[in-house]
């Protein structure tokens, strides 16, 4: 039975990736890099209808105990064209075959493509994750400032306008929302505000590791300036269980989810994301999220 | 009342219009000019469109929904984020039949052939005489690959015959097959193209319906209205 080996995959920038390298060199585990943008030049790969293999510096890597950990720059480039609709066009190309490729691999995947992008829409996340059951602070998505402004004042503690897609934005309190026209450009989720900590739980494979935030200066602790403190916390039974089982049915490895914790003690369920940066609460806490996911993956694999 | 949501107004969407004229079924064209004017909600149960609580709707181009008329560039990207993401949402909605209704990943990813059809395609470097884009439908020598870094869906030949369906039937009637129809369900792809090679298998799907090259666009609106109309009555 060959070694197992960890295969980090896309952009060599990224800290998730070299914390699990550095992880992996302490556990003596195999590593190796290979970047997206040097595909064709330093490692190659091939998938028919029965196999798939991949090389290294044309040496080829023996797949069937391998962890692979793709993480993707927003922004890959491509050097071999001067014409930018060319070299957009080679870039999804070569995306596309990079995610047929981790389709097909046999070992596990951190995490496969295409998996949790409902995380790229909050309402139809929120839908989902209150269909599995979790609880999520009221919300409702409008375009109409008057509407917007109806169902703040439903709310006791009024409400917090955000953006409708995964793309990072501004998140204020209603007050705060921007213009005077009565139809919005475009739509934003206006949801109820619900005062407490925030905690982030990652879940890897059939485990939760779960951070609170505590102490934030602003709405969000992830804010410049927002100076909240870190701490391990553990997670009501019955909620684990109700993340492991979301996870599960996503086929997503590695998630994180992010709640709202309010003084009664209810965990809000705000979001799931499918590709969590864990650096930060892994540094600040000391918390194993690294080492889970290699002793997890590695459990897969036997 | 069906709501048909379009980019721009189409040769198709005439059609359906006309076809469901006919049939004494109320729809409404849902335009981004159209969206930029009216006023609409979206809950947990329902949404709201200009006063008119949706049921049925009909995506007639899916995530390729452009809004570069209506924004400035440095807000476009966004502003189309935002679209897309509030659309994907309907199809979630209980209340709300969706026909091409597409899952998160077609509205988030704009995947390639591998998506449609993950188990058929063979793909390396520089084998056969053709490759197929992973992001288009039509096969090229590998001659105009641009200086190939990536590996490529092969083919022997460009030898490769399209045929549209809707709802599981390609337009001449043939049943699409099975694997494929099963597929194109679970990712919510009502309608579109499917592309064979000389051997007849499977290899890309475009799931747009509208291509200048149907003839037939009357028959297609017509089986696309008699599909949701069916399916409302279900």
């Amino acid at each position: 039975m060959s070694d197992p080996i960890l295969i980090r995959l896309g952009d060599p920038t990224d800290l998730c990736s070299k914390l699990l390298a550095a992880r992996a060199e302490l556990a003596g585990l195999d590593d190796v890099f290979l970047n997206e943008e040097k595909l064709g030049d330093q490692w190659d790969f091939r998938v028919s209808k029965e196999s798939v293999s991949l090389f290294a510096n044309d040496t080829p890597i023996e797949l069937s105990r391998a962890i692979f950990f793709p993480r993707f720059s927003p922004k890959p480039s491509w050097d071999r064209s001067a014409d930018r609709e060319t070299a957009y066009a080679a870039i999804r190309e070569r995306r596309s075959a990079i995610n047929h490729f981790l389709c097909r691999v046999p070992g596990p995947v951190v995490n496969r493509p295409y998996v949790g992008l409902e995380n790229g829409s909050k309402p139809l996340q929120m839908i989902e994750l209150v269909q599995a059951g979790f609880r999520v602070p009221p919300w409702i998505v409008t375009n109409s400032r008057l509407e917007a402004f109806r169902f703040d004042a439903c709310m006791p503690k009024g409400c917090l306008f955000k953006s409708v897609s995964g793309m990072r934005s501004s998140v204020g309190r209603m007050t705060n929302l921007p213009g005077n026209d009565e139809i919005l450009a475009t739509p934003i989720v206006v949801q109820r505000f619900v005062s407490g900590y925030d905690v982030r739980c990652h879940v890897v494979d059939d485990i939760c590791i779960a951070t609170m935030m505590s102490g934030t200066k602003g709405i969000d602790y992830r804010d410049k300036g927002a100076e909240a403190r870190f701490e391990a916390i553990s997670v009501p039974r019955g909620l684990e269980q109700l993340m492991l089982g979301y996870a599960r049915s996503k086929g997503i490895f590695l998630s994180g989810f992010d709640f709202k914790v309010d003084k009664a003690g209810c965990w809000h369920c705000l979001e799931m994301n499918p590709a969590p940066t864990f650096v930060t609460y892994e540094l600040a806490t000391g918390q194993k999220v690294t080492e889970a996911i290699l002793d997890k993956a590695l459990n897969r694999i036997g | 009342m069906l709501h048909v949501i379009c980019a721009c107004e189409t040769t198709l969407s005439r059609a359906l219009l006309a076809c469901a004229a006919e049939q004494k079924v109320n729809t409404v064209l849902v335009t981004p000019a159209y969206l930029l004017e009216a006023i609409y909600t979206l809950s947990p149960e329902r949404l709201m469109l200009d006063g008119n609580a949706v049921r049925r709707v009909l995506f007639l181009h899916g995530a390729q929904f452009s809004l570069e008329p209506f924004f400035e560039a440095a807000e476009l990207s966004f502003a189309e984020a935002e679209m897309r993401a509030f659309f994907s949402a309907i199809h979630s909605l209980p209340s709300v039949i969706c026909f091409n209704g597409l899952d998160a990943v077609q509205w988030f990813s704009r995947p390639g052939l591998e998506y449609f059809t993950p188990h058929e395609i063979e793909v390396a470097r520089y084998g056969g005489r053709f490759w197929l884009p992973f992001r288009g439908v039509q096969p090229s020598a590998l001659v105009d690959l641009p200086e190939s870094a990536f590996p490529v869906a092969r083919l022997a030949s460009n030898a490769v015959t399209s045929t549209p369906f809707i709802c599981g039937k390609c337009l001449d009637g043939k049943p699409l097959p099975t694997s494929i129809a099963t597929r194109l369900a679970e990712i919510g792809v009502d309608f579109g193209w499917l592309l064979f090679t000389a051997d007849a298998t499977p290899i890309a799907v475009s799931p747009v319906l509208d291509d200048p090259s149907l003839t037939d666009i009357r028959s297609a609106a017509e089986i696309l209205l008699d599909a949701i109309m069916k399916s409302a009555q279900e």
